[in-house]
């Protein structure tokens, strides 16, 4: 087989993938003569992203659970052109779509005696994310994961010499509905589904050096350390101000100019302003409002004048309860900093993460001067308006501040809040935050090592984590990012993807939605035995092949097509993100699964067992500790003995003890 | 006429995803190959080429550095070698 | 050839003559007795097509959809909850701009469960990319099949056509059509020539990802061609009406009574039947009532409507089908056609009527034009019972 055209290289499955193997090998089994009906699914996402195509036989895909009717319509147009004698027709999908959702479809397909050949690549289970809500840290400062578009420069980890590097974004991708949980630490929190992997200290033992691993969110246990970001400073620098074009006296229904000066770029002195304004400012553009409810009395009124006219040379006006600055050009000002308007909707612009420290300190001077008080050491900030929370949490953690999490409080209808009582109960939640103390590394070196291994580090810290709970069913959203394959959420070093149980998932396997724990050891299923439900459909030919043989899949698929009728090939495909093993072993892991007697390789031919790859088999804990989606078992003698059986029970049935 | 996204294969390129590779590719050795194809045969990528004794290499352009062709080679004549190391290579 | 025959028998006849390839399709009433008598004339040979027997609507859909991607020209039929199965692939047909015909024979919308008539079903999937066109009687429902035919295999075009006939009114009503004769078929609907197919001979992918640099302007495609659609439907149907000598203005709407008219009705389908029988009542008595009929539902023909309704004072629009909790799906579109613009009704009264298969009787036309008055109302609920809202639950 030459470097044939049929399934081109470009493609962008992952280095390693068992699937692409097999989809190649089974299309040019099948030859140029082929049409082949695709479902939704890794295989399809990285083999057809427009404008690119790896297929160079006819392919149409359209929905996840329907490619068995879409090539029963293929075959009846063939059959109807009288083409069909000449063309083989494949419809192909994950084991999801083949064995869940599009059994129902697959199952008419069989029945209805379609002359197609349906190869189901069994990766044993479906792949994966984060929250729609997380905040990612860019090249422009802290944006929704929702906002980032492809090109996006993401801060990242780089996993070599551990610094904040700018990376791109190479693609966002929609995963839908699916579980969600929170991981938390002292001063963290993000929102994932198990299967994300985030990136974890491991501890080497006494006089080795430490290392980081990538562990998914259901093998994180409580006391691990993830790695988190603390700071920003080799990057940030001052923000410069969008130029506005300044109205004059005369222009339409300006009658009176309230003459200042604007500021070019941002400094400690307007960024307090700002947090001020955050808190007790409110706009009105189109009037040239700009007010502070600041009673007399409150010590940030007379910092905000001051401020107001050591930044603007401009004087502020004044009653008993508000302090105004007209003007409209600083309301247009304003408006172009993306603070958000009103108290709920208020916001800490992107532009605000990349300062340098001391002017985002002010900017939290600011805040705390309207709507914060001291308690004690700490400091406490409240507001009605928890995103605005969420992101000043971010803000204090790129300051090195220790930050608590968003306590939630209900005020009760009628209390009395800002001089009215309230018409309903209402909601507002405050954070606590207290500067870090620097810990004396020079006295105690390898202690505060010990307890943090990236001590020294100006941009990340280890944190431990404290809890992890379900969150319910949320939507959820990718990333992919070149190069490092990592980014910053919630200011947590998270991995750029993800693997949720299907009907063909093994038993006691570890996915996001059968994740082990006290009471579970993974999935409580054994695998849907879909040859069987083939099998019974009455179909000529049936039978399970693997990426690790590539001579056997590819004679199977031969012998296949040679047959009319409709045939089921089902072909296990280790997915290294998925499993959990190192790209190179994608062969070891396939054979041990064959000869373990975990995966039968076997042929039906109407209905007979005519072939049978024989082993000598291997105890099922080699295949086992080969991956990390298994590895929550083998301390568990008595979950391995379940799976030997399975094992044992398949040498029986199907005869594949080779006898010496 | 835009919308039906239909893509003919000879127009597409695909992605130079060689550029994917991080640590290692592989070296093809050129000593003790039988030219038995299994390299070329198990390859996710379908970047391998050649079909002589000796003479099978494969495209930096799109290798991914998986591995899989060093680990199937029966005669062990493929070599993952650092990404750096440049200059041997074809 | 004029025959005295029934709808669904009449839709067969005419799928027939239209000789498609691929023909796939789960029974659900009332589309039955079209696909019963499909399977039957390709069982006797005397229709040369694949005739696939699913188990279910979301694979009759996808059946169609393969057999339209590999150039064949493609029939399936449904109705009510089988459309709604279907939707998912409705929707990707479309998208992927395959020229299906399908009819949608117009049934009541689950729960609770009822087979009899109203338009929810195909009103439901408006948003979907397909053409909608509404038939008034069997010799419409007959026509419009091969107008469908013409404007989705249109190379311009390129996207799938609905032709929906109420349930039971039509499906299952006898009516005298005049038949289309095979070779006038033959002449105004020439064999389907495919803008693109699954070949081996000419290998393309289909059904890419597009990421968001691609996804909007397939969108935006499909938009623009149902706009410009609007002007095609008119040029076929002049075509048409050359060929067998019938007279269809655009297939747009149809006007009724409506130039000197101070109340006007609108609605669509086989109501409109009944609407004009009221309307001749009421001329008779000296009253100007008319009715203007939206033929084509989607693409919305706004800028027809808008001419033929600018001078009518008040209108009244009903609809067999509710948007619930908001305004009743054609209202809104009269109401959008007439916003911003210099002339127009100073009323437009909504009104729904006839859901779940309840009759609408000449009475109940003649209520809705007497409550058209100068007070407007919008999604009134025509011929309740009131005794049955009374009824508590659990008393």
């Amino acid at each position: 087989m030459e470097n044939s055209p049929l399934f081109k290289s470009g493609h962008t499955a992952c280095a390693g993938c068992g699937q692409a193997i097999a989809a190649r090998l089974v299309v040019e089994a099948s030859g140029a003569n082929t049409i082949i009906a695709n479902n939704t699914g890794c295989l399809e996402v990285f083999s057809t992203k427009y404008p690119e195509t790896a297929w160079g036989v006819p392919w149409i895909h359209s929905l996840f659970e329907n490619s068995a009717a879409v090539a029963s319509g293929i075959e009846a147009a063939l059959i109807y052109l009288g083409k069909k004698d000449t063309i083989n027709v494949i419809a192909q999908g994950g084991d999801g779509s083949t064995a869940d959702i599009g059994l129902q479809a697959l199952s008419g397909m069989l029945e209805r005696g379609h002359d197609i050949l349906y190869v189901c690549y069994d990766n044993e289970a479906y792949m994966n994310c984060l929250s729609l809500d997380s905040l990612v840290m860019t090249k422009d400062g802290l944006k929704k994961i929702t906002e980032i578009k492809i090109g996006d420069g993401i801060y990242a980890f780089d996993q070599n010499t551990h610094q904040l590097v700018i990376k791109e974004c190479s693609g966002v991708l929609d995963n839908g509905l699916k579980e969600v949980f929170e991981l938390k630490t002292l001063h963290h929190s993000i929102k994932a589904t198990a299967n994300h992997p985030f990136l974890i200290l491991k501890r080497n033992g006494r006089g080795k050096q430490n290392t980081f691993v990538w562990k998914t969110l259901e093998e994180i246990k409580i006391g691990d350390r993830v790695v988190t970001l603390k700071g920003m400073n080799g990057d940030c620098r001052p923000f410069k101000f969008q130029e506005i074009k300044k109205a004059e006296k005369g222009d339409y229904k300006v009658n009176n100019i309230n003459a200042i000066n604007l500021p070019r770029e941002s400094n400690p002195g307007i960024m307090k302003y700002l947090g001020i304004f955050i808190g007790d400012g409110w706009r009105r553009k189109g009037r040239g409002e700009i007010g502070f409810a600041l009673p007399a009395g409150k010590k940030a009124r007379n910092i905000l004048t001051g401020l107001h006219e050591k930044i603007f040379g401009s004087k502020v006006t004044s009653d008993e309860q508000y302090v105004y600055a007209n003007s409209v050009n600083l309301a247009s000002f304003i408006d172009t900093l993306e603070l958000g308007q009103g108290a709920k909707h208020k916001t800490i612009p992107a532009w605000v993460f990349m300062l340098p420290q001391e002017q985002k300190e002010a900017f939290v001077e600011g805040l705390m001067l309207a709507d914060g008080y001291d308690r004690g050491t700490s400091k406490r900030y409240v507001s009605a308006n928890l995103d605005l929370l969420k992101r000043l949490r971010l803000l204090l953690q790129t300051l090195d501040y220790r930050v608590g999490k968003i306590h939630i409080q209900v005020k009760k209808k009628g209390t009395i809040c800002v001089r009215r009582a309230l018409l309903k109960d209402s909601e507002y939640g405050y954070i606590c935050f207290s500067k870090r103390e620097k810990w004396n590394t020079e006295k105690y070196p390898s202690q505060y090592r010990y307890q943090d291994f990236l001590i020294d580090n100006k941009f990340f810290r280890t944190e431990e984590v404290t809890s992890v709970e379900s969150k319910g069913v949320e939507p959820t959203l990718d990333l992919r990012v070149e190069g490092e394959h990592n980014f910053i959420a919630d200011g947590i070093v998270v991995h750029n993807t993800g693997v949720q149980r299907s009907g063909l998932t093994p038993f006691d396997t570890n996915t996001t939605t059968s994740p082990s724990g006290a009471r579970s050891s993974g999935n409580i299923r054994p695998k849907k035995p879909m040859p069987e439900i083939c099998l019974a459909h009455g179909i000529p030919y049936v039978a399970c092949a693997s990426a690790g043989f590539p001579q056997d899949l590819t004679r199977k698929v031969k012998k296949a097509i040679s047959i009319k009728g409709p045939k089921y090939i089902q072909v296990h495909v280790p997915c290294p993100l998925g499993w959990r093993h190192e790209t190179n072993q994608m062969l070891p892991v396939a054979k041990l699964a064959v000869e373990t007697g975990l995966y039968p390789l076997f042929e039906y031919e109407n209905g007979v067992l005519t072939g049978r790859k024989q082993i000598t088999p291997k105890p099922v804990e080699e295949y086992l500790k080969t991956q990390g989606r298994f590895k929550h078992l083998l301390n568990n003698p008595e979950e391995i003995k379940k799976i030997q059986e399975i094992a044992d029970n398949n040498i029986k049935k199907y005869n594949l003890r080779l006898e010496v | 006429m835009f919308g039906p996204l239909n893509v003919k294969p000879a127009e597409s390129k695909g992605d130079k995803t060689g550029s994917w590779r991080t640590q290692v590719r592989p070296h093809y050795l050129h000593k003790d190959c039988i030219a038995c194809r299994m390299c070329l045969l198990i390859c996710p990528e379908g970047c391998v080429h050649g079909k002589e004794k000796n003479a099978f290499w494969a495209d930096y352009n799109f290798c991914k550095g998986c591995g899989v062709c060093a680990d199937i080679c029966p005669k062990k004549d493929i070599a993952m070698v650092a990404e750096e190391s440049k200059g041997e290579d074809k | 050839m004029r025959e005295f025959i029934e709808g669904s028998h009449a839709i067969a006849q005419i799928i027939k003559a239209c000789q498609p390839g691929v023909i796939s399709a789960y029974p659900i009433t009332p589309q039955t007795h079209i696909v019963e008598d499909l399977a039957q004339l390709v069982a006797n040979g005397e229709l040369k097509a694949q005739f696939v027997n699913v188990e279910s609507e979301h694979s009759a859909a996808s059946v169609v959809l393969g057999g339209s991607a590999t150039g064949v020209r493609v029939y399936t039929a449904t109705s009510s909850q089988g459309l709604f199965y279907m939707q998912e692939v409705v929707f990707n047909i479309a998208g992927m701009r395959l020229p299906v015909v399908m009819t949608c024979a117009n049934r009541a919308i689950s729960a609770p469960i009822n087979i009899w008539n109203d338009q929810q079903d195909s009103i439901s999937l408006r948003d979907a990319g397909w053409v909608q066109i509404y038939a008034e009687d069997n010799q419409e429902a007959v026509d419009f099949h091969l107008i469908a035919y013409r404007l989705a295999e249109d190379k311009r075009v390129m996207l799938p056509v609905m032709v929906c006939m109420d349930g039971f009114i039509l499906t299952h009503g006898m009516e005298t059509v005049d038949m289309p004769e095979q070779e006038k078929v033959n002449k105004f609907l020439p064999n389907y020539k495919p803008l693109y197919k699954l070949d081996p001979a000419e290998p393309i992918s289909m059904g890419l990802l597009a990421d968001p640099d691609y996804y909007m302007e397939t969108r935006f495609a499909i938009q623009e061609t149902l706009k410009a659609s609007l002007g095609y439907l008119s040029e076929i149907s002049q075509e048409f009406n050359a060929v067998f000598g019938r007279d269809y203005k655009d297939l747009l709407i149809e006007e009724y009574q409506t130039k000197d008219a101070d109340k006007v009705i609108v609605a669509m389908g086989s109501v409109c039947g009944t609407i004009k029988e009221a309307v001749d009542q009421q001329r008779a008595k000296g009253k100007k009532v008319g009715l203007l009929r939206i033929i084509t539902y989607r693409p919305f023909p706004y800028a027809r409507v808008y001419e033929a309704l600018k001078d009518v004072p008040r209108v009244a629009v009903l609809d067999k089908a509710v948007s619930l909790g908001a305004y009743a799906p054609i209202a809104v579109e009269m109401k959008a056609a007439f916003y911003g613009k210099k002339k127009g009704p100073k009323v437009i009264s909504s009104f729904v009527g006839g859901l779940g298969g309840r009759d609408i009787t000449l009475e109940s036309i003649d209520e809705i034009f007497r409550r058209l008055t100068a007070k407007e109302v919008n999604s009134d609920f025509i011929d309740l019972k009131p005794e049955l809202l009374k009824e508590e639950y659990g008393k």
